[in-house]
């Protein structure tokens, strides 16, 4: 790919567009990365302790009861983006550019430790992660996950 | 919400007229002539062709219960399935497609719920191709992943 870099004195925040036939796994990675160049931590709680999570290592973010989690291989953390209860759909806007996309209603998955995925009888697909834990993909969300992948699907 | 409606819809007819359309083909090979009298004609045409998109529509809508989250599976199969079915009987009475006698409607009963299987097997099979290519595109992403990572060293 032929990559051009501009230098514009005097600009605030460094952009980058990408020109494309064909949006392909490949560019949306690299998409991904120039998005993820300065990157953004979450905050979690875990045993009244905060931390600062990278998205990056996070394989799941999932709504339990009032509680929005975020889980790596080990741990699970609960979000907290304001004083106020933390929704989902916020800690989605908060990942826009990070490999996360929506499988249900109450979870957002990370596309880079998703392992693979399997037809499911009752009509959805369940996903298997790389940690070996594993979740279903709702019917109504294989088209953000496809959008994703650049397979056609479309945004809700 | 209602454009996915009105889609699901269209798509509930297109599927019911399939099979109405497939199963008067059957008629017309193997059916003795009596029976392809009674079946296909210009004048009952119309009416297989409402109830057989009524049955389809039911079946497509019917699909929006896996959708419901807080439900069970069994929940939400009973609810695509045996909705489906009891539709589906009912149009049936009505449409005159239940043969008279006891071997006969055994045989529609079986028949039925043969041809509805497998068809719900066919929506496994088609979510299986969409699993397969998903997989694909994940691997190339992880192998193009791999790549930059490589080249950046």
């Amino acid at each position: 790919m032929r990559v051009e870099i501009k230098i514009i004195p005097g600009l605030s925040e460094p952009y980058a567009e990408i020109y494309t036939g064909e949006l392909t796994a490949g560019l949306q990675d690299a998409a991904d990365r120039l998005s993820r160049a300065e990157s953004r931590y979450l905050t979690g709680m875990k045993e009244e302790r905060i931390f600062l999570l990278d998205p990056r290592s996070m394989i799941e973010i999932t709504v339990g009861g009032e509680k929005v989690m975020a889980r790596d291989e080990n741990n699970s953390y609960e979000l907290r983006m304001g004083e106020s209860r933390t929704r989902l759909y916020e800690v989605e806007e908060f990942l826009q550019g990070q490999p996360f996309v929506r499988i249900s209603k109450s979870a957002l998955a990370n596309v880079d430790k998703i392992k693979y995925l399997e037809p499911a009888f009752n009509g959805l697909m369940r996903i298997y992660f790389q940690d070996g834990s594993k979740d279903y993909v709702s019917r109504k969300y294989v088209r953000m996950l496809k959008a994703y992948l650049g397979l056609g699907g479309s945004k809700l | 919400m209602m454009r996915k409606i009105v889609s699901m819809i269209l798509q509930g007819m297109a599927s019911g007229s399939l099979v109405m359309n497939i199963t008067l083909v059957c008629f017309l090979l193997f059916a003795d002539e009596s029976l392809k009298e009674s079946v296909i004609s210009v004048d009952n045409y119309g009416a297989n062709f409402i109830f057989s998109s009524i049955v389809g529509i039911t079946f497509s809508l019917g699909s929006l219960a896996y959708e419901v989250e807080q439900w069970s599976f069994f929940r939400q199969i009973a609810t695509h399935i045996g909705g489906g079915m009891v539709v589906m009987y009912l149009c049936a009475y009505f449409a005159g497609w239940i043969p008279t006698g006891l071997p006969g409607i055994l045989t529609y009963l079986v028949g039925s719920l043969a041809s509805t299987l497998v068809i719900w097997f066919g929506f496994y099979l088609y979510n299986r191709k969409e699993t397969k290519l998903i997989n694909a595109a994940l691997q190339e992403k992880a192998a193009a992943a791999k790549g930059t990572r490589r080249e950046a060293h």
